[in-house]
């Protein structure tokens, strides 16, 4: 009974809810497996996203739901957690994320912790089988494995798609060679590790890097994996284009996935400018809002393929 | 007639023997049992402070070290944890109780160790380490304090059960 309540929560967030949230769900009629987001604001109605909707409950969020979804997604052990909390969220089994905001301690003029925590952001993971097919057919059936740099804001779906795509490259078999792919999972959210176990379905050749900094786990896994091809979620800083720079000299492919509305918008930034200035990528994808719409793919002269 | 009579007093003075030894044997059970204790809670310090476990992985990796009464309340507290039941973790602890009330630990000692179990999870790592450090000093002090009562009635427990069965076997006598 006990493991089957742990796969609950970790198939499904709602379930760190109180019960009265819970069974006023219910009573809405919202199907769970079609949640995407919960937000629970302190003094506002608790808003649901599903089903491409939003949605209010009649209950309004206070410090005591707060703390015990706090309580219930950490399992009694904030403690555990304090790292990334300072980072102003939390990734639970299941590779959920949630995001806090509250009051922010800061000691010696570095994020210590947030205390007060006045709302919180549960985002759903879901693993969609098929969410790189595009990619697939489009890019690597032509093109073989090539460095792929996956554009969109947040909540588009591009960690899906990174995580797809991983599944569907890892054990890809070339020349009776069968490809390595090794991921840095800084947030826990491609692989949502559990006790040393991938929850979500990377494929067969993977070796996961969990809760490690882009920077550090690039090095370490160049050096100790040998892999065929490198992952990495959420870039955008210059110590990763830095390691991107290293990795790329090693001979290994990358896969990385940048926040951002559009190419254009993102070749302008200062950062990462080198990214695209030195051919880093050999092709772009652009995410569009409606998970229905194919993605934008580019070449690495920023011409649409397909 | 005369023969159920010595069978009897036989009997009374080996029962009486036995209880006796049985009781010294208890005082020192008691002080092995402490000694997992302090064992098994230095154990979910390292599973805290360098692996930065949550409470219900280090809880059940604790428990795995040995097959006695503490292990089986560490396990016991875990699988409670997986309910997300809205429990705090004094709730949780108070409700396995009775598996350390049926071994052979003193009411304080079950008292201080679901004190220490529903003290955790709070606030940050530091906190967590000093509820632990805290913890393994008073225990500390429980096995001395034991260890002495060992020293004073260990021999007076074994000697008073064949003494109390011969003073029967007497009377009956």
């Amino acid at each position: 009974m006990e493991s089957k309540i742990s796969e609950k929560v970790m198939n499904n967030p709602v379930f760190i809810l109180p019960l009265e949230i819970q069974t006023s769900i219910g009573e809405k009629g919202i199907d769970i497996d079609d949640i995407r987001e919960i937000r629970v604001r302190n003094g506002s109605r608790i808003a649901i996203i599903a089903s491409g909707r939003e949605l209010f409950l009649e209950e309004k969020g206070n410090v005591k739901i707060i703390n015990s979804i706090l309580e219930n997604a950490t399992g009694h052990s904030m403690y555990a957690y304090e790292e990334a909390l300072r980072n102003g969220y939390i990734t639970i089994k299941g590779g959920h994320r949630i995001g806090v905001a509250g009051q922010v301690v800061i000691e010696n003029e570095k994020v210590k912790t947030i205390k007060n925590i006045s709302s919180v952001n549960i985002r759903f993971a879901r693993q969609v089988y098929g969410a790189a097919e595009a990619v697939i057919k489009k890019v690597i059936g032509r093109k073989g494995i090539v460095n792929i740099l996956i554009i969109s804001p947040p909540g588009y779906g591009k960690t899906t798609l990174l995580r797809d795509l991983i599944r569907q490259v890892s054990g890809r078999e070339k020349n009776e060679h069968y490809t390595n792919v090794s991921v840095i999972d800084e947030r826990g959210e491609l692989a949502a590790m559990y006790k040393g176990v991938p929850q979500n379905d990377l494929g067969s050749c993977t070796d996961i890097l969990d809760g490690c900094s882009k920077r550090e786990g690039m090095m370490m896994l160049i050096r100790t994996m040998t892999p065929d091809v490198l992952c990495v979620d959420e870039i955008g800083l210059a110590d990763d284009v830095e390691a991107l720079r290293y990795v790329l000299n090693c001979g290994c492919n990358i896969f990385a996935s940048i926040h951002g509305t559009s190419l254009e918008e993102v070749i302008k930034r200062p950062v990462i400018e080198s990214i695209f200035v030195e051919k880093m990528f050999d092709v772009y994808v652009v995410l569009r809002k409606k998970a229905d719409d194919a993605p934008v793919i580019y070449d690495e002269k920023f011409h649409l393929i397909g | 007639m005369r023969k159920i009579k010595e069978i009897s007093m036989l009997v009374i003075f080996v029962v009486c023997t036995y209880a006796g030894f049985y009781w010294s044997a208890v005082l020192k059970k008691r002080l092995k049992l402490l000694e997992c204790i302090e064992k098994a809670v230095v154990l979910l310090r390292g599973e805290i402070n360098y692996k930065s476990l949550a409470l219900e992985e280090a809880l059940e990796n604790v428990s795995k070290i040995g097959e006695n009464a503490v292990c089986n309340f560490f396990l016991a507290i875990s699988c409670e944890m997986n309910k997300y039941d809205g429990r705090s973790m004094c709730e949780i602890a108070s409700s396995q109780q009775n598996i350390l009330k049926k071994s052979i630990l003193s009411g304080k000692d079950v008292e201080n160790l679901i004190g220490l179990v529903g003290n955790l999870g709070l606030i940050d790592k530091e906190m967590q380490i000093s509820v632990i450090d805290m913890f393994l000093e008073q225990l500390e002090i429980r096995k001395i304090e034991c260890r002495e009562e060992i020293n004073k009635n260990f021999k007076m427990y074994r000697c008073l059960g064949a003494f109390v069965g011969a003073m029967i076997c007497i009377l009956i006598a």
